[in-house]
């Protein structure tokens, strides 16, 4: 209990309304049995643009989708929001329950500052606007894992309100160019988490462990559809979502679900569904009420939460006691937008392969290992380590931690490439055998396998000569203006030499003695 | 019509009133329905016996409707009686839980170290609420009353 949470509203403008009503763990966990294992999402929390989905048939208008997510991040901290419990992973149960997360009577909430701390930063880089005074609010609901009855929450005054993320998508014609969107963030607000049910349908129980509820990352999507120019329609909310391809699924089917309803004569209710991740569609929740009255009300027992900044902080203040803007701001990491687009400029590469640098968790860092220790262009090293190096881990499934390739070997081959000690195809060759065989080095695996390009000319002089002279056909079609005849010329001579030679170079020769 | 505007206005609101008040009905009379008491019923878990504890409750609301004679044109409205206070920020160290036993010693079931509920439908919640620790409408009314100078009816 008492796990600090994170909420973010992201938009229709219908949520000014919505919000009151939007039920956050109304019937959470009933209908799936034993959830003890909390999903992990991988990449950043995606939030869907407006989406307009055409019906096939003529003369039809056009519907228009809105889509807004409620998303729950735990904070990362040592404490709880409102009580000084651990917050750890896996413990026993009820073992990181104070008489507070018991809801014990007499027990009062006190604030963490670090989760304070969370919340502004990240507003500030979700670009929102900082409620210097922001409140706090119970919002009443029964449910066994919430013992006081009632939730503390930020509703009426959260922490940061009115931002923005700039985000890519994979888009244009192919999918294979970076697309950039934009999705407004209604507000981000504080607030408390509940336990964890274990529902045990054989013996008609449930059992509560108040530590705090799984999962670091839950997402709820809200989901109405109208015509372009008139009112908003009736919004569903869809739960149970438990990965981002769940989340898009869960989106699509909903939206397409309601136009069909509509477009019937039916009509939306404004409930609660849950999503079927085997049959893909979302089902109706047991709702015997229709809409959560939660009755919200002022949190007594706090006052008014009041942040500062350099310029409204007051003199000898206890640093412990205020929290500034501005020093936060200032503690904020590169965020991945200024990263992506620092890459694009200081090594010349695609938004694409800038994206795909950062969507990989270690990835970026292998990067910029390799480019410390080799000669080769920016360019080339990431074309290695976005295809090759990426493709590879990607094959058998491992994270960048596991590569048995390290930044070094990686370094290495590519100086050996970029010198011209061995030619491209010769490096995939030692790739592979580097990636199986760990603990040789690039070096090795060109002395052991013969890899190292001819770099006696004249050998390579005579060796042209004589394919020449063994082929007078092809001479013959080259020298007719075949000029795809030089190409199967050039093969022999790869042949010839074992694949050992630099085929620019062996097309050079090749051209010079068939001019003279 | 939203059940906390029972407790706060049955009237248009005066002046700058924000926060929770929402534009309810102008009723008049006071008389709360059959309906809203439903509603509270299932919602704050509390059970109205008779007609008579409905009576109170609307006396009790009619009390509470005088504070509507001040004018509040102007005035912010006050958000919290601690609004002067200083928020306490503590530091994010570990300093308590590992009392599982202690706590688990409150319940009169558990299973291993956990609590143990019903399974989760919405009688089974009634029930066991309203039986383990019945919040009976005269504790609210008595309450208020007493605010009120009155005597209490247990």
């Amino acid at each position: 209990m008492a796990a600090p949470v994170l909420r973010l509203g992201c938009p229709g403008t219908r949520w000014a309304l919505a919000w009151v009503g939007s039920g956050f763990h109304h019937r959470r966990g009933a209908s799936i049995g034993s959830t003890s294992n909390p999903t992990r999402e991988q990449s950043a929390v995606t939030q869907k643009p407006l989406h307009t989905a055409q019906k096939p048939r003529k003369g039809e208008h056009k519907w228009e989708a809105v889509v807004g997510l409620e998303i729950h991040a735990q904070i990362s901290s040592n404490s709880k929001l409102f009580s000084g419990s651990q917050v750890c992973f896996s413990a026993p149960p009820n073992s990181l329950v104070s008489f507070f997360d018991a809801s014990l009577p007499g027990t009062l909430p006190v604030l963490n500052r670090r989760c304070v701390e969370a919340a502004v930063m990240t507003g500030l880089a979700l670009n929102c606007h900082i409620n210097k005074k922001s409140l706090f609010d119970r919002k009443h609901y029964f449910y066994a894992d919430l013992p006081a009855g009632y939730q503390i929450t930020q509703q009426r005054l959260p922490i940061a309100v009115n931002g923005s993320l700039v985000y890519s998508v994979w888009g244009g014609k192919k999918r294979n160019q970076m697309v950039s969107r934009t999705v407004r963030i209604k507000q981000i607000q504080l607030e408390q988490d509940s336990g964890k049910s274990l529902h045990d349908d054989l013996r008609a129980q449930t059992l509560i462990d108040l530590n705090r509820a799984e999962g670091q990352l839950r997402v709820d999507a809200n989901v109405s559809v109208h015509h372009p120019g008139e009112p908003l329609g009736i919004r569903t909310e869809v739960k149970n979502l438990n990965s981002i391809r769940f989340l898009a699924k869960a989106i699509d089917f909903e939206i397409q679900r309601q136009i069909n309803e509509l477009e019937t004569g039916g009509e939306i209710l404004n409930e609660t569904r849950s999503f079927d991740c085997q049959l893909g569609c979302t089902v109706p929740m047991r709702d015997k009420e229709g809409k959560q009255d939660y009755r919200f009300m002022p949190e007594p027992n706090l006052p008014p939460l009041v942040l500062y900044d350099s310029t409204s902080l007051p003199a000898g203040a206890d640093s412990q006691q205020v929290i500034n803007i501005d020093q936060i701001r200032d503690t904020l990491p590169e965020l991945p937008s200024v990263t992506r687009e620092r890459l694009v400029q200081q090594y010349g590469l695609l938004p694409e392969h800038s994206f795909t640098l950062l969507n990989e968790v270690g990835l970026l860092e292998f990067f910029q290992n390799v480019i410390k220790e080799t000669r080769a262009e920016p360019k080339k090293v990431a074309n290695w380590v976005l295809n090759t190096f990426l493709g590879y881990l990607k094959q058998q499934n491992l994270a960048v931690s596991e590569s048995p390739v390290s930044p070094s070997a990686l370094a290495e081959l590519l100086n050996l490439l970029d010198s011209k000690a061995i030619s491209s195809s010769a490096a995939k060759q030692v790739f592979q055998e580097l990636w199986s065989a760990e603990g040789k080095t690039a070096a090795q695996v060109v002395s052991e396998q013969k890899l190292e390009l001819m770099q006696d000319l004249e050998a390579l002089d005579r060796l042209c000569l004589s394919t020449m002279e063994g082929h007078p056909q092809v001479v013959m079609d080259v020298k007719k203006g075949n000029s795809r005849a030089i190409n199967k010329l050039i093969g022999l001579v790869r042949k010839a030499t074992l694949s050992r030679a630099d085929p620019a170079l062996i097309k050079d020769i090749l051209e010079k003695r068939l001019r003279s | 019509m939203c059940a906390r505007a029972v407790w706060l206005a049955f009237r248009a609101p005066l002046g700058g009133r924000r926060g929770f008040t929402c534009q309810a009905d102008s009723q008049g009379s006071g008389r709360i329905t059959a309906e809203v008491i439903e509603h509270l019923e299932r919602q704050a878990l509390v059970d109205f016996g008779s007609r008579e504890a409905v009576v109170r409750l609307e006396k009790a609301v009619a009390f509470a409707d005088r504070l509507r004679a001040v004018n509040t044109d102007g005035v912010e409205p006050m958000e919290s009686v601690l609004e002067d206070r200083c928020l306490y920020l503590r530091s994010d160290n570990v300093a308590e839980g590992n009392c599982a036993e202690e706590l688990l010693q409150n319940s009169h079931f558990v299973v291993e170290e956990y609590f143990v509920a019903p399974p989760d439908t919405q009688e089974n919640w009634n029930e066991a609420i309203l039986t383990s620790s019945v919040f009976h409408e005269n504790q609210v009314i008595s309450y208020i009353s007493r605010a009120d100078g009155q005597q209490a009816q247990l």
